[in-house]
Protein backbone atom coordinates (compact mmCIF):
# COMPACT_ATOMS: atom_id res chain seq x y z
CA UNK A 1 0.00 0.00 0.00
CA UNK A 2 1.19 3.62 -0.89
CA UNK A 3 2.09 5.44 2.13
CA UNK A 4 -0.05 8.82 2.22
CA UNK A 5 1.72 12.29 0.45
CA UNK A 6 1.92 14.65 2.40
CA UNK A 7 -0.54 17.76 1.51
CA UNK A 8 -0.11 21.30 2.21
CA UNK A 9 -2.78 23.35 2.12
CA UNK A 10 -3.02 24.91 -1.34
CA UNK A 11 -2.38 28.65 -1.72
CA UNK A 12 -5.45 30.18 -3.99
CA UNK A 13 -3.99 31.89 -6.71
CA UNK A 14 -4.45 35.43 -6.54
CA UNK A 15 -3.23 38.34 -9.04
CA UNK A 16 -1.44 41.11 -8.36
CA UNK A 17 -3.80 43.83 -6.84
CA UNK A 18 -1.16 46.74 -8.23
CA UNK A 19 1.23 45.77 -11.49
CA UNK A 20 3.23 48.68 -10.59
CA UNK A 21 3.61 47.15 -7.22
CA UNK A 22 4.25 43.74 -8.46
CA UNK A 23 7.09 45.39 -10.88
CA UNK A 24 8.56 46.72 -7.49
CA UNK A 25 8.24 43.15 -6.25
CA UNK A 26 10.29 42.11 -9.12
CA UNK A 27 13.00 44.04 -9.22
CA UNK A 28 13.58 44.08 -5.04
CA UNK A 29 12.57 41.16 -3.67
CA UNK A 30 15.88 39.03 -3.85
CA UNK A 31 17.82 42.13 -2.32
CA UNK A 32 15.40 42.48 0.99
CA UNK A 33 14.51 38.67 1.43
CA UNK A 34 18.63 38.31 1.13
CA UNK A 35 20.24 41.10 3.43
CA UNK A 36 16.75 39.81 5.87
CA UNK A 37 18.29 35.96 5.69
CA UNK A 38 21.62 37.27 6.34
CA UNK A 39 20.50 39.66 9.22
CA UNK A 40 18.18 37.20 10.62
CA UNK A 41 19.93 33.71 9.92
CA UNK A 42 16.79 31.82 9.59
CA UNK A 43 15.34 31.67 6.37
CA UNK A 44 11.47 30.83 7.56
CA UNK A 45 11.70 33.91 9.69
CA UNK A 46 13.65 36.14 6.33
CA UNK A 47 10.55 34.60 4.49
CA UNK A 48 8.11 36.42 6.94
CA UNK A 49 10.37 39.17 6.91
CA UNK A 50 10.02 39.62 2.89
CA UNK A 51 6.52 39.42 3.61
CA UNK A 52 5.76 41.70 5.92
CA UNK A 53 8.69 44.24 4.64
CA UNK A 54 7.16 44.38 1.45
CA UNK A 55 3.05 44.79 3.15
CA UNK A 56 4.83 48.20 4.90
CA UNK A 57 6.13 49.31 1.89
CA UNK A 58 3.07 49.03 0.04
CA UNK A 59 0.81 50.69 2.72
CA UNK A 60 3.03 53.72 2.84
CA UNK A 61 4.16 53.93 -0.57
CA UNK A 62 2.48 57.14 -0.71
CA UNK A 63 5.00 58.67 1.78
CA UNK A 64 7.77 57.63 -0.75
CA UNK A 65 8.98 60.81 -2.24
CA UNK A 66 11.45 59.71 -4.23
CA UNK A 67 14.35 61.86 -2.10
CA UNK A 68 16.74 58.27 -1.67
CA UNK A 69 16.42 55.39 -4.34
CA UNK A 70 13.39 53.06 -3.75
CA UNK A 71 16.41 50.25 -3.02
CA UNK A 72 17.12 52.71 -0.59
CA UNK A 73 13.75 52.92 1.02
CA UNK A 74 13.27 48.77 1.18
CA UNK A 75 16.67 48.61 2.90
CA UNK A 76 16.08 50.83 5.58
CA UNK A 77 12.55 49.46 6.43
CA UNK A 78 14.26 45.61 6.01
CA UNK A 79 16.52 47.03 8.85
CA UNK A 80 14.35 48.50 10.84
CA UNK A 81 12.17 45.23 10.62
CA UNK A 82 15.27 43.28 11.49
CA UNK A 83 16.53 44.96 14.28
CA UNK A 84 13.17 45.28 16.08
CA UNK A 85 13.38 41.32 15.72
CA UNK A 86 16.90 40.98 16.90
CA UNK A 87 15.86 42.86 19.58
CA UNK A 88 12.41 41.83 20.61
CA UNK A 89 14.01 37.95 20.33
CA UNK A 90 17.05 37.97 22.23
CA UNK A 91 17.88 34.80 20.84
CA UNK A 92 20.64 35.13 18.72
CA UNK A 93 24.13 36.08 19.97
CA UNK A 94 24.96 39.33 19.08
CA UNK A 95 28.76 40.23 19.46
CA UNK A 96 28.13 44.35 19.41
CA UNK A 97 30.21 44.43 22.14
CA UNK A 98 33.59 42.81 20.95
CA UNK A 99 36.34 45.40 21.03
CA UNK A 100 37.56 46.34 17.21
CA UNK A 101 41.43 46.04 18.68
CA UNK A 102 40.10 41.71 18.45
CA UNK A 103 40.16 42.04 14.63
CA UNK A 104 43.00 44.12 14.59
CA UNK A 105 45.06 41.72 15.46
CA UNK A 106 43.59 39.00 13.40
CA UNK A 107 46.32 37.46 11.38
CA UNK A 108 44.08 37.75 7.95
CA UNK A 109 44.58 40.10 5.92
CA UNK A 110 41.54 42.23 3.97
CA UNK A 111 43.70 41.85 0.74
CA UNK A 112 44.23 38.49 0.71
CA UNK A 113 41.55 36.52 -1.97
CA UNK A 114 39.27 34.80 -0.15
CA UNK A 115 39.25 30.65 -1.45
CA UNK A 116 36.00 28.70 -1.93
CA UNK A 117 36.08 24.96 -2.71
CA UNK A 118 32.85 23.55 -2.07
CA UNK A 119 30.20 26.33 -3.67
CA UNK A 120 27.28 24.33 -2.54
CA UNK A 121 28.08 25.25 1.55
CA UNK A 122 29.06 28.92 0.86
CA UNK A 123 25.83 30.23 2.61
CA UNK A 124 26.26 28.38 5.58
CA UNK A 125 29.69 29.38 5.70
CA UNK A 126 28.69 33.04 5.12
CA UNK A 127 26.39 32.63 7.80
CA UNK A 128 28.45 32.06 10.33
CA UNK A 129 31.17 34.24 9.83
CA UNK A 130 28.10 36.61 9.80
CA UNK A 131 27.50 35.67 13.16
CA UNK A 132 30.91 35.82 14.29
CA UNK A 133 31.23 39.81 13.61
CA UNK A 134 29.98 42.60 14.98
CA UNK A 135 26.59 43.99 13.99
CA UNK A 136 27.58 47.09 12.31
CA UNK A 137 30.25 45.17 10.32
CA UNK A 138 27.61 42.52 8.65
CA UNK A 139 25.23 45.43 8.20
CA UNK A 140 28.20 47.51 6.52
CA UNK A 141 29.49 44.44 4.21
CA UNK A 142 25.67 43.27 3.27
CA UNK A 143 25.19 47.04 2.32
CA UNK A 144 28.63 47.79 0.51
CA UNK A 145 28.09 44.30 -1.22
CA UNK A 146 25.21 45.46 -3.36
CA UNK A 147 26.33 47.63 -6.28
CA UNK A 148 23.03 49.12 -6.96
CA UNK A 149 23.97 51.19 -3.70
CA UNK A 150 26.28 53.95 -3.29
CA UNK A 151 28.52 54.70 -0.61
CA UNK A 152 26.27 58.01 0.76
CA UNK A 153 23.29 55.74 0.39
CA UNK A 154 25.55 53.18 2.55
CA UNK A 155 26.09 55.81 4.72
CA UNK A 156 22.52 57.44 5.42
CA UNK A 157 21.16 53.93 5.95
CA UNK A 158 24.03 53.21 8.68
CA UNK A 159 23.65 56.59 10.00
CA UNK A 160 27.26 58.08 9.54
CA UNK A 161 29.78 59.49 7.52
CA UNK A 162 31.09 58.45 4.07
CA UNK A 163 34.56 58.57 5.41
CA UNK A 164 33.81 56.21 8.36
CA UNK A 165 31.97 53.90 6.50
CA UNK A 166 35.02 53.67 4.06
CA UNK A 167 37.33 53.09 7.37
CA UNK A 168 35.32 50.73 9.10
CA UNK A 169 34.57 48.69 5.76
CA UNK A 170 38.43 47.81 5.56
CA UNK A 171 38.62 46.50 9.68
CA UNK A 172 34.84 44.94 8.38
CA UNK A 173 36.72 42.67 5.45
CA UNK A 174 39.80 41.87 7.62
CA UNK A 175 36.97 40.56 10.14
CA UNK A 176 35.34 38.81 7.77
CA UNK A 177 38.36 37.44 6.28
CA UNK A 178 39.30 36.20 9.42
CA UNK A 179 35.49 34.25 10.26
CA UNK A 180 35.73 33.28 7.32
CA UNK A 181 38.65 31.12 7.39
CA UNK A 182 37.86 29.68 10.21
CA UNK A 183 35.05 28.04 8.59
CA UNK A 184 36.62 26.14 6.11
CA UNK B 1 56.01 -10.87 -11.63
CA UNK B 2 53.35 -12.98 -11.37
CA UNK B 3 50.37 -12.61 -12.67
CA UNK B 4 48.82 -11.79 -9.39
CA UNK B 5 51.52 -9.29 -8.43
CA UNK B 6 50.95 -7.75 -11.85
CA UNK B 7 47.16 -7.46 -11.31
CA UNK B 8 48.02 -5.79 -7.78
CA UNK B 9 50.57 -3.13 -9.53
CA UNK B 10 47.93 -2.32 -12.23
CA UNK B 11 44.88 -1.57 -9.50
CA UNK B 12 47.45 0.59 -7.56
CA UNK B 13 48.11 2.59 -10.55
CA UNK B 14 44.43 2.90 -11.18
CA UNK B 15 43.78 3.97 -7.59
CA UNK B 16 46.64 6.68 -7.94
CA UNK B 17 45.84 8.30 -10.98
CA UNK B 18 41.74 8.37 -10.08
CA UNK B 19 42.91 10.00 -6.74
CA UNK B 20 45.01 12.53 -9.10
CA UNK B 21 41.50 13.44 -10.93
CA UNK B 22 39.92 13.99 -7.82
CA UNK B 23 42.41 16.52 -6.77
CA UNK B 24 42.78 18.40 -9.76
CA UNK B 25 38.95 18.23 -10.07
CA UNK B 26 39.10 19.77 -6.39
CA UNK B 27 41.17 22.44 -7.42
CA UNK B 28 39.98 23.57 -10.64
CA UNK B 29 36.69 23.98 -8.80
CA UNK B 30 38.02 26.18 -6.20
CA UNK B 31 36.68 30.09 -6.81
CA UNK B 32 38.89 33.06 -5.66
CA UNK B 33 36.74 36.20 -3.97
CA UNK B 34 39.08 39.07 -4.03
CA UNK B 35 37.38 40.39 -1.03
CA UNK B 36 34.33 39.90 1.08
CA UNK B 37 31.93 41.82 -0.72
CA UNK B 38 32.33 39.31 -4.13
CA UNK B 39 31.33 36.42 -1.57
CA UNK B 40 28.33 38.16 -0.54
CA UNK B 41 27.82 39.03 -4.47
CA UNK B 42 28.11 35.84 -5.19
CA UNK B 43 25.98 34.44 -2.51
CA UNK B 44 23.24 36.81 -3.05
CA UNK B 45 23.41 36.09 -7.25
CA UNK B 46 22.52 32.31 -5.94
CA UNK B 47 20.20 33.03 -3.41
CA UNK B 48 16.58 33.00 -5.03
CA UNK B 49 12.75 33.85 -3.02
CA UNK B 50 10.83 31.28 -2.48
CA UNK B 51 7.53 31.72 -5.00
CA UNK B 52 5.22 30.95 -1.13
CA UNK B 53 6.44 34.40 -0.61
CA UNK B 54 5.34 35.98 -3.45
CA UNK B 55 2.22 34.50 -3.09
CA UNK B 56 1.34 34.99 -0.06
CA UNK B 57 2.15 38.40 -0.38
CA UNK B 58 -0.39 38.39 -3.18
CA UNK B 59 -3.33 37.18 -1.01
CA UNK B 60 -1.94 39.78 1.52
CA UNK B 61 -2.73 42.49 -0.60
CA UNK B 62 -5.78 41.46 -1.88
CA UNK B 63 -7.39 41.41 1.80
CA UNK B 64 -5.12 45.04 2.57
CA UNK B 65 -7.57 47.29 4.01
CA UNK B 66 -5.11 50.23 2.60
CA UNK B 67 -6.51 48.83 -0.82
CA UNK B 68 -9.57 51.37 0.13
CA UNK B 69 -7.60 54.40 -1.31
CA UNK B 70 -4.86 53.24 -3.07
CA UNK B 71 -1.69 54.85 -3.31
CA UNK B 72 -1.08 53.82 -7.09
CA UNK B 73 -4.64 55.39 -7.61
CA UNK B 74 -3.73 58.72 -5.86
CA UNK B 75 -0.47 59.04 -7.89
CA UNK B 76 -1.55 58.49 -11.17
CA UNK B 77 -4.75 59.04 -11.20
Amino acid sequence: MAEPVATTTPVPHQEWVSQEFAAVYQEHSRAVYYLALRMLGDATQAEDATHDVFIKAFRNMQKFRGDSALRTWLYRITINHCQNLLQAWHRRTMVNNVDDAVWETTPASADSPLRVLETKELGQRIQKTMDALPEEYRLLLLLVADEKLRYDEVAKLTEQSEDAVRGKLHRARRAFAAAFEKTA
Amino acid sequence: MNPNQKKLQQQSHQQADEHQLQHSAQQSAAIEFANAEEVIRHDSAQTTVPPEVEARLKNSLAQDPALKRPWWRRLFS
